[in-house]
């Protein structure tokens, strides 16, 4: 299993499931879907925040929430 | 009377649409969750149609203030809106034509309640720009409603307006408005794939730089960050300088026609030694002030504001804040008050607090005249000038992360909640609207602080010069108060005016100019000591002396206790770090 926060910078993957409600909500009302494509763009250095594209939708999530989205890599 | 209410998800270009559609002028911010109140007018050419922003809303279920004012505003709209029913009388559907999909896909359910609405697909330019391709009779077709396009810099098509006006006045909200389900909003997001998808094409598009491979790289970032509020800062102090200088003449000059031209009296003598100089010592800094409201617009406005608070979550995150907190504290260094309200997009009601609790360490505006005349006090220097207010910026972030993690520590101990935020596209500032903004941002200071001034300054200069057993009514005054301020090692004179600038901050520096003259040459060692100055200024830095902002945390947080304790907490210590930076510095 590959949580999103274990993915390298200009890697894709796809969206496959969450387990936080909190970040399910927030991810779906930005359109990341279950089958969504996600590539990282950028990562802070010392465990900070984690910012990923999905289509035409930039967002960035502390990396300690990034580690509940599971993805295939 | 009809009400229109502009509805989506934060930064989708509402506040934009709605000065566009209206003539009014709120602040426009290229960051999510910058509106958190509601503000109406009238629609352009239909004053009997009135149009409401409400704040942004990202799922439809409550999560922060602003977004369960937006949602209660959609049944009791009359709380706010005088004269209105409780439901709107339609909606106006705000989507961003560059996240089109996702954006009805969050309209969809109020759709499918009845609501009467119109939809404008805003940042059209920006979407034509990343190759995005929008068929709009299409997408009217798969949704069921009018849909209008509007770029960021046009005005909007008259065909629009009448068509709001006519959806305004010819419906009505549905009565019932049940909560929007989880599940419902999963179908809305698979029919939105499905059906709203198939309207936008993807043209291909020579590849551009990205940004945010800088702005957001482990070490370019924080290079930026550190780069970015150096040069911020720099403005401040030298871009500001000779325009300080012209206005200090304008007023010499003015002390000098007056001199000459009115004859002596108690006129003269109010004029020239009250109102002139009380006026000028603050005025002079207003140059630094509209620097400083330009700056942070270019940050707001460039989306620039979103990717700092991404690169300092992690180390607020330490202290109990998170990286929304951010927005809020660097608006603190304009002003307390709107910064405050600012917070309403945090999500978690401690880490609110926490940050409403750090706002007022925050260096406002109003402080910038007090350091300028007390930095001049200790040095003429420009470098030692720059190397202070740098030093006080930074000292009050510090002395604010101290206090927030001692409060997180022991007060309230928890996490910083989660932190998930979306990144705007990167824009070049709107040059125009910046300087207006930033103009009336100066404006209102100088008719806030103006009035006082006068007032202030003519009290002074009559309790200086009334005499009563001798002695003119202020030397009883300061005699009085003398043994509370001398721990800091304040002159009586300093001592009435540190007592004044409760009235507000600036006021400090011009109640300096009417009781002791000389400090309009600078403060010399015979008033202040270097040590009682540094203590001084260390009691601005954490004193919190404006009655507005305790006011506003009242009405925020719900505490008269927490303002109250925020006020005589933070005056305290700041008594207390003065008297100890004297005792320290001799």
């Amino acid at each position: 299993m590959t949580t999103l926060n274990q993915m390298h910078i200009n890697h894709s993957c796809v969206f496959k499931t969450v387990s936080d409600e909190r970040i399910r909500d927030y991810l779906m009302a930005h359109g990341v879907l279950p089958g969504s494509p996600l590539c990282v763009i950028a990562k802070i250095p010392f465990n900070g925040a984690i910012t990923c594209d999905c289509r035409h939708t930039r967002l960035a999530i502390r990396a300690e929430d990034a580690a509940c989205i599971v993805v295939d890599a | 009377m009809v009400t229109l209410v502009l509805w989506g998800v934060p930064n989708a270009g509402k506040t934009t649409l709605f000065n566009r559609l209206t003539g009014q002028r709120s602040s426009v911010v290229n960051y999510p969750g910058s509106t958190v109140d509601v503000a109406y007018a009238p629609l352009r050419d239909h004053a009997d149609v009135m149009l409401v922003d409400l704040p942004g809303v990202v799922t439809g279920v409550p999560e922060d203030d602003a977004t369960d004012l937006a949602t209660t505003a959609l049944t009791h709209l009359d709380a706010w809106v005088p004269g209105a029913l409780g439901k709107p009388s339609a909606m106006v559907g705000v989507v961003d034509a560059t996240q089109c999909v996702h954006h009805v896909a969050l309209l969809k359910p109020y759709l499918d309640r009845g609501y009467p609405m119109i939809i404008v697909l805003t940042m059209m330019d920006e979407a034509k720009k990343k190759g995005l391709r929008v068929n709009v009779d299409g997408l009217a077709d798969a949704i069921g409603c009018p849909v209008f396009p509007q770029e960021r810099y046009d005005r909007p098509h008259s065909g629009m307006i009448v068509a709001l006006a006519t959806v305004a006045r010819g419906s009505h909200a549905p009565r019932v408005s049940t909560p929007i389900t989880r599940n419902e909003l999963q179908v809305a997001h698979e029919w939105a794939n499905a059906q709203v998808a198939a309207c936008i094409t993807q043209a291909s598009i020579p590849p551009r730089w990205d940004w945010d491979r800088f702005f957001l790289h482990p070490v370019g970032g924080f290079m930026g960050f550190v780069g970015g509020m150096a040069m911020l800062f720099s403005l401040l102090l030298y871009a500001a300088a000779p325009f300080m200088d012209m206005v200090g003449a304008l007023f010499d000059g003015l002390a000098q026609w007056v001199g000459i031209g009115v004859p002596p009296g108690w006129i003269r003598d109010g004029l020239t030694q009250g109102i002139i100089p009380g006026l000028a010592s603050v005025l002079v800094f207003v140059p630094q002030i509209f620097l400083l409201f330009w700056g942070i617009g270019v940050l707001e406005s460039s989306g620039y504001l979103a990717r700092s608070a991404v690169l300092v979550d992690k180390p607020l995150s330490l202290i109990g804040l998170n990286g929304r907190s951010f927005v809020p504290l660097l608006s603190g260094c304009a002003c307390a008050i709107p910064a405050i309200l600012a917070t309403r997009s945090i999500p978690h009601k401690r880490v609110r607090w926490l940050t409403i609790m750090a706002i007022p360490l925050m260096q406002c505006s109003a402080r910038l005249p007090v350091y300028g005349v007390l930095l001049a006090a200790l040095s003429h220097q420009p470098l030692v000038a720059g190397v202070g207010l740098t030093g006080i910026y930074v000292g009050s972030v510090m002395i604010a992360a101290v206090v927030v993690a001692l409060a997180n520590r022991y007060v309230s101990p928890s996490t910083s909640g989660d932190f998930m935020i979306q990144l705007p596209s990167w824009r070049m500032p709107d040059w125009v609207y910046l300087v207006r903004h930033s103009m009336r941002k100066t404006r209102e200071f100088i008719k806030r602080a103006g009035p006082i001034i006068m007032i202030i300054s003519v009290g002074l200069w009559a309790a200086s010069a009334i005499n009563v057993a001798g002695q003119p009514v202020m030397h009883h005054v300061g005699q009085w108060m003398a043994p509370i301020f001398a721990p800091m090692g304040l002159d009586w004179r300093v001592g009435v005016a540190v007592l004044i600038s409760f009235a507000a901050r600036e006021v400090f520096v011009s109640a300096l100019a009417v009781l002791v003259p000389e400090s309009v040459m600078g403060i010399g060692p015979s008033i202040l000591s270097p040590a009682a100055i540094m203590g001084l200024i260390v009691f601005f830095m954490v004193s919190m002396q404006c009655g507005a902002t305790v006011a506003v945390i009242k009405h925020e947080t719900q505490s008269l206790r927490f303002a109250v304790a925020l006020l005589g907490g933070y005056v305290s210590l700041g008594y207390g770090l003065a008297v100890l930076m004297r005792m320290v510095m001799g």
